[in-house]
């Protein structure tokens, strides 16, 4: 557990900066959107505004995983860590990130909801992509949303971090490449897609984001069993 | 006897290219070791598989007893030092120093601080913004400060002026004498360690050339020179490292025992007889063609 602690502790030195930097970004968004609609208004626009986006936050999130796993790696191997250690200290900064990404996130939103409304703007107005889709609006349900999305991006591009560490860039190409012709079998994009609809239709309902954190979850164990023995066999580079 | 090291048939290839053949070492603890080679000799592939960061392709390594692939309480006795790549690079020093204290059980807070203190090191630097030099200092300090049981520095000391190496061979040996333990000091600079050095091992093209006490290989290697007849009686069975004529006059590196009574008859045969530095000797073992006779290890 210790080391688990000492591994986040390390995560969040490492990542402070980028993390930083990427939320005055989007705090930057925030304001410029909010000033470029006082203008769009005073010229009598009454349309739709879309305002910060979220996938910027699951990209951040996916970035995140990639990079740190081919960087944190080796670094921990160096100081002493076991590969199994290394993989459960990497779930649990997934999760906290992306909790940590889904909540900042979910407060943005509702501080530019209520400065949007203050400026005269009706929440029919606004539109937070991916958000509108599966949720209401309530807060929790917002979170709950943003935070499995986020955790599947960030899972899934840990995945393809730890591919990349293990086999290399050629291999990954070619895995990529290899997928893509699958999927130009005939009848083989229909059946994925069939396979995947009922799943989809699932998360429409109302408890949809429940679901979502569900699935989320069941992702994120299945990119770890893939992830825990390619780390377990991997080695420094030379 | 339970080693703080053991390599027992170490071998390790990549592809076609063999880094390590069937490397057999007991490291005893609370010494200090001296890992000396050439460039590619296999030293940091050794290190590497010594603290299970490479799989060795046959053989087995201990720390203390025990096998270090997944094993937190054997990785928890040591600490490696290298020359590239100890740290992350978006973090300053001073974070890089917090991250370390929170990885090693016996981290001293006091002594990093002075030895920060000492090399002058920022710590509100950026790691990827500090020279060569700072980088080794950093590295040094999280070794010296980490006091683990089995500390290894791998070429520490890549950019270090030599005001800042003797730095830190003086706090290493001070802290080696208040705090034993084994430390490895892989090097190219023989000559300024030879004098830590209890131990030497000299790895040369995968395979251990050389290993032993570093006084009584001192105590071996000798030179001795004089009228060539002469020379060439008493270094009869001698193990030859390197044999020089000038006119008369021989010149000869032998790696062997001479016993005192065998030194006087030599001074009385008017030979000069002069210890070979130990970096002298690693080049005569590694040089390849000042080598005359057979294998040091035969």
């Amino acid at each position: 557990m210790n080391k688990i602690k000492s591994q986040l502790k390390m995560h969040y030195i490492n990542s402070k900066l980028s993390f930083i930097i990427f939320w005055s970004i989007m705090l930057s968004i925030s304001v410029l959107g909010i000033l470029i609609s006082i203008f769009l208004r005073s010229r009598g626009y009454h349309g739709v505004i879309v305002t910060n986006n979220f996938i910027a936050v699951v990209v951040f999130g996916a970035i995140s995983g990639l990079v740190a796993y081919n960087e944190t790696l080796p670094y921990m191997l160096n100081m002493g860590i076991t590969r199994k250690s290394f993989v459960f200290g990497f779930i649990a900064y997934n999760i906290i990130l992306s909790i940590v990404l889904s909540i900042l996130f979910a407060l943005l939103t509702l501080l530019e909801g209520l400065v949007y409304n203050l400026l005269g703007f009706t929440s029919q107005q606004m539109d937070h992509l991916f958000f509108s889709a599966f949720s209401k609006g309530e807060i929790l349900e917002r979170v709950l949303l943003y935070f499995a999305i986020t955790l599947v991006a960030t899972a899934f591009f840990t995945l393809v971090g730890s591919i990349y560490y293990k086999k290399g860039m050629m291999f990954l190409f070619g895995l990529g490449a290899l997928i893509m012709l699958l999927m130009f079998i005939p009848g083989v994009p229909q059946a994925v897609f069939e396979a995947l609809k009922p799943m989809i239709l699932s998360l429409t309902g109302d408890k949809g984001y429940l679901l979502l954190m569900l699935y989320s979850m069941i992702f994120l164990l299945a990119c770890y069993a893939i992830i825990y023995p390619l780390a377990r066999t991997s080695q420094i580079k030379r | 006897m339970t080693y703080a090291v053991e390599c027992r048939n170490i071998s390790k290839s990549f592809g076609k290219n063999i880094a390590l053949s069937d490397i057999n070492l007991n490291l005893e603890k609370d010494k200090i070791y001296g890992l000396l080679g050439r460039n590619g000799a296999g030293k940091s592939t050794l290190l590497n598989i010594v603290t299970a960061q490479l799989f060795p392709s046959s053989g087995e390594v201990r720390i203390f007893g025990e096998a270090p692939y997944e094993n937190d309480r054997a990785l928890g006795h040591i600490c490696i030092v290298k020359e590239s790549g100890m740290f992350l690079k978006d973090v300053k020093v001073g974070d890089a120093l917090d991250i370390a204290s929170s990885f090693y059980a016996n981290w001293d807070n006091n002594l990093a601080e002075r030895l920060l203190r000492e090399f002058e090191l920022d710590r509100k630097k950026y790691y990827k913004n500090l020279s060569l030099g700072m980088k080794s200092q950093l590295g040094i300090i999280v070794g010296l400060a980490s006091r683990a049981p089995i500390t290894i520095f791998d070429e520490p000391y890549i950019g270090l002026d030599a005001a800042g190496r003797q730095l830190f061979y003086d706090a290493l040996i001070d802290d080696y004498m208040e705090n034993p333990r084994t430390i490895i000091l892989s090097t190219h600079l023989i000559d300024e360690v030879s004098n830590l050095l209890e131990e030497v091992i000299i790895l040369h093209k995968g395979t251990v050339k050389l290993e032993g006490n570093s006084e009584d290989i001192k105590n071996k290697a000798f030179y001795i020179s004089g009228i060539k007849d002469r020379v060439e009686n008493h270094i009869t069975g001698k193990k030859v490292l390197s044999k020089e004529e000038f006119g008369k006059t021989l010149a000869v590196a032998i790696f062997d025992n001479i016993s005192e009574k065998e030194k006087r008859v030599m001074e009385a045969d008017d030979l000069t007889i002069s210890n070979v530095p130990l970096q002298q000797l690693f080049i005569y073992l590694t040089g390849g063609r000042m080598i005359k006779r057979g294998d040091i290890n035969e």
